[in-house]
């Protein structure tokens, strides 16, 4: 364990003590990540805030019960977020499928946090569609969540193995679906 | 070392040397360091074109991911409404096991109580009732006792939140092609709802899950996602709406908050 784990345990466990400072310290440095996760599921800057708030609220009436073994408290806080997100989901529309919901908003609110490139949410959103849910869900914790593959593990349940292979299936199966609209280009 | 197969749709990169290429380049590292920790050499042409393309694919969900930020008004607002909130003081108990024929009991009710004043820092007022109880239950024929089908952690008991009461306990029967998946069953229920799940009379190919929630579509939603993680077969199920409304009497001591920690 290097210095920045044993701060950051430290920070944690002071935090579990009942140290607010230490608390907000780990607020701050995981409520950006929290957030994206939550707004590329929502693709709705109100409904993210609302579960984002939810999220650090009881993680933080939790936290003393919380058992942390790494230096991070991000597969908690996605463990947290993912139960709200999936209940969230249900009470907008109860008969929907979570991918079509989330279709939805992304068709009525996908540009209201990407003004500056619309297109290219479109297109990632088209490349994504062709997902399985737990793929989506891998993709979305590790790029927008910057989970690692044993933290998203954790918060999906699965093993490290598996969540991997969601991971690479998925970035193949995006990078075709982005060449067959033309869009494989690649950057300087 | 991962143990992790080639694709087989004869691409030329396989899953393992995808990763350590998007693992270096989510690190920061060049596309040509990249390329090479990826186990390439430049005179792998093809492959270099084919990572480009991943690379492209990365470029965007960077610049996607950037351009998502939480409103700076908004990050203030939530740290100062969680600097005001009041965190209970936690209590550690053990865990508490009580008998399918309890959970249809009207003492639960009173047995749940009993452990709330037991879990506060007035215990030396509560434990006198807990004898009490315990002897008058036992009298009973109430008692708690060991049973693995149903466990309520005391600890949830302390820091419960619930403020709907009133809250309807429903019941579905699943059937299963095995016994051996009711684990299964039980591990994905609890991940997939933050309500309280007990699993009850699991035994041969049948088990009567029972969920204790507010909406309907909660059960509807626990099942739909057993079906899609491919862990029973629901096409032999009944009508979903058919829901088993259990005493109310019970349902408060099934109605507290997911417990997170489980984690």
């Amino acid at each position: 364990m290097d210095d920045s784990e044993d701060s950051l345990n430290d920070i944690i466990l002071r935090a579990k003590s009942g140290d607010r400072s230490a608390f907000d310290i780990l607020y701050r440095l995981y409520v950006t990540p929290v957030y994206r996760y939550v707004w590329i599921r929502l693709r709705n800057k109100e409904d993210a805030e609302d579960v984002v708030a939810d999220t650090f609220l009881k993680a933080y009436q939790a936290l003393s019960r919380y058992e942390h073994e790494k230096a991070t408290m991000l597969p908690y806080l996605f463990t947290i977020a993912r139960n709200l997100l999936i209940n969230h989901t249900k009470k907008k529309r109860p008969e929907g499928h979570l991918p079509e919901e989330m279709d939805r908003h992304a068709a009525s609110d996908v540009t209201s946090q990407m003004a500056t490139d619309r297109e290219l949410s479109k297109e990632l959103k088209n490349a994504m569609d062709v997902l399985t849910e737990t793929e989506r869900e891998v993709i979305e914790l590790r790029f927008f969540g910057e989970q690692t593959y044993a933290e998203i593990a954790v918060t999906l349940d699965k093993r490290e193995d598996a969540v991997r292979q969601h991971v690479a299936r998925a970035m193949k199966k995006m990078k075709a679906k982005m060449e067959e609209g033309g869009s494989g280009r690649t950057h300087a | 070392m991962h143990n992790m197969k080639p694709t087989k749709n004869n691409n030329l990169i396989s899953d393992e040397q995808l990763l350590r290429f998007s693992d270096a380049a989510l690190l920061g590292a060049s596309f040509d360091k990249a390329f090479a920790d990826a186990g390439f050499f430049l005179s792998n042409k093809k492959e270099y074109a084919e990572l480009q393309a991943y690379a492209a694919l990365e470029g965007k969900l960077k610049s996607m991911k950037t351009s998502i930020s939480p409103d700076a008004v908004f990050v203030e607002k939530l740290l100062a409404k969680l600097d005001a909130n009041v965190v209970l003081p936690v209590v550690p108990l053990t865990s508490v096991t009580m008998p399918d024929q309890a959970l249809k009991s009207p003492y639960v009710g009173a047995f749940d109580r009993m452990m709330q004043l037991a879990a506060r820092p007035s215990w030396k007022v509560a434990a006198p009732i807990m004898v009490m109880f315990l002897a008058l239950s036992t009298i009973l024929g109430v008692s708690a006792r060991r049973d693995s089908s149903v466990v309520l952690s005391s600890e949830m008991l302390v820091t419960s939140n619930n403020t709907e009461p009133n809250l309807a306990m429903r019941s579905k029967t699943l059937v299963t092609n095995s016994a051996d998946a009711i684990p299964s069953i039980s591990t994905i229920m609890n991940d997939a709802t933050q309500s309280r799940m007990v699993l009850t009379q699991a035994g041969g190919e049948k088990a009567n899950v029972t969920v204790a929630d507010s909406t309907p579509e909660t059960l509807d939603g626990v099942f739909a996602l057993l079906e899609q993680e491919s862990v029973v077969d629901l096409s032999s199920m009944g009508d979903t709406d058919a829901y088993t409304v259990l005493d109310a009497s019970v349902t408060n001591s099934l109605t507290q908050p997911y417990d997170e920690t489980t984690i």
